[in-house]
């Protein structure tokens, strides 16, 4: 092991400092240092910050379990079709558009960004990951919604592109599961396109139509959904 | 001395490179392999929940699987990109948690919970621990939040406590270097 250094020495009292773990020797050799070098009271400072900003954890520290690995490496690379113009419209500048229209999404929007084009790509009802598109009827015909879902493992991921519904009007996505309405989020109509995500704590399968409704309940428009596997 | 190794791990090669004129490929097993025990140190921490945690993992690699065509290792290192998917991953499901009600007796319903949701800070922070070597992550652990003394880690791991504060410096460096990135990216 090489010799420490005057920088691993200082590093040493400073973090020791920061701990309030100095022995008194120490303490005068940190007080010589700091009257040659204001830099340290600053550093200090800067890690008892960063000390402080950890709060209280506790830290789980294990590994994932093996089976992850295989599940990873089981991804079914399915064909991937290419994207047509509209879809890419839908897919590429949905967070342009949610930020946009930003003030009229409702608690229950998420926008999502969208890393390096890792957004999801089409693909077969219920595929994890995959974008299925889904086709709205009942809306009145000033109203235009493009809408598609995917299947995550923790639930279902609305995504719509709605234009002609009530300015300022609250409507809720609703996803219903067995007869049963499972909430999915809300928002509120704008003069502008709306482009958001809503998620819902249910698994695709399990879906049986998703609905947009106004605020008394009235059903704007609905999207039943194949079956996942039939 | 004490701050031996990188203290933020930088990815490893973890495949060979693309033979010349070939695609830029994401090879999947071994981004898996170089990034996933990180990338599952970061999900298990904001969500304590395991489970949700390897969901999330598996969720990233999905996603990143299916995106791999885009992925371009001249702009980013692949532990960038995929911390960037997850990172979206998780604070997805958070929301979708806080989406969902719970039904509970009335006489038993409890006090307003605090948000589910981890402010983006705190996430910031978890990210910084979950990248630091585990040499340095365990020195900030075992002092700043096991409350362990230097003397004490040093009895127990047969570390010099020099050692242990110079890991400890320079990890506290490098995580308040990711928290300003991260800050001044959100700006």
């Amino acid at each position: 092991m090489s010799e420490p250094t005057a920088d691993d020495r200082r590093a040493e009292l400073i973090a020791a400092a920061a701990a309030a773990d100095l022995t008194p020797a120490e303490t005068v050799e940190l007080d010589t240092l700091r009257a040659a070098d204001p830099s340290v009271d600053r550093e200090i400072a800067e890690l008892r910050a960063t000390i402080g900003e950890l709060g209280a954890l506790d830290w789980d520290d294990s590994a994932p379990s093996a089976a992850l690995r295989e599940r990873v490496l089981a991804i079914d690379d399915a064909p991937v079709r290419s994207l047509t113009p509209r879809r890419r419209r839908l897919v590429g500048l949905g967070v342009a558009a949610c930020l946009l229209a930003g003030a009229g999404l409702g608690a229950g929007a998420v926008a999502l960004l969208d890393p390096q084009g890792s957004g999801p790509q089409p693909g077969a009802p219920g595929v994890l990951g995959a974008l299925e598109h889904v086709d709205f009827e009942g809306q009145a015909s000033s109203v235009s919604i493009d809408a598609s879902l995917v299947a995550h493992t923790w639930g279902t991921e609305t995504i719509l592109e709605i234009d002609g519904l009530a300015a300022g009007d609250s409507y809720s996505v609703v996803l219903v599961v067995d007869g049963e309405d499972v909430d999915s989020g809300s928002f509120l109509g704008s003069t502008v396109t709306i482009d958001c995500r809503m998620n819902a704590a249910v698994d695709r399968p399990d879906v049986e139509r998703v609905q947009i409704r106004d605020e008394a309940g009235a059903v704007v428009a609905t999207a039943e959904l194949p079956a996942v596997g039939a | 001395m004490g701050a031996s190794g990188s203290v933020i791990e930088l990815a490893r090669p973890s495949a060979s490179p693309p033979p010349e004129g070939a695609a830029p490929g994401f090879d999947l097993a071994g981004e898996y392999d170089a990034h996933s025990r990180v990338l599952f140190a970061f999900a298990v921490n904001a969500l304590h929940d395991r489970g949700a945690a390897e969901d999330c993992v598996q969720e990233t690699f999905l996603r990143a699987w299916r995106a791999r065509a885009s992925f371009d290792p001249q702009r980013a290192a692949a532990r960038t990109w995929l911390f960037a998917i997850l990172r979206n991953v998780v604070i997805d499901l958070q929301r979708s948690r806080q989406r969902m009600p719970r039904v509970v007796e009335q006489d038993a319903a409890p006090e307003p919970a605090a948000p589910a949701t981890e402010p983006l800070d705190r996430l910031q922070v978890l990210e910084g621990l979950a990248k630091l070597s585990e040499e340095h992550r365990s020195a900030v652990v075992a002092i700043h939040l096991s409350g362990e003394s230097y003397t004490e880690v040093a009895a127990r791991t047969g570390v010099p406590v020099a050692t242990l504060r110079t890991r400890v410096y320079y990890a506290l460096r490098a995580l308040r270097g990711h928290i300003d990135f991260e800050e001044d990216r959100h700006v």
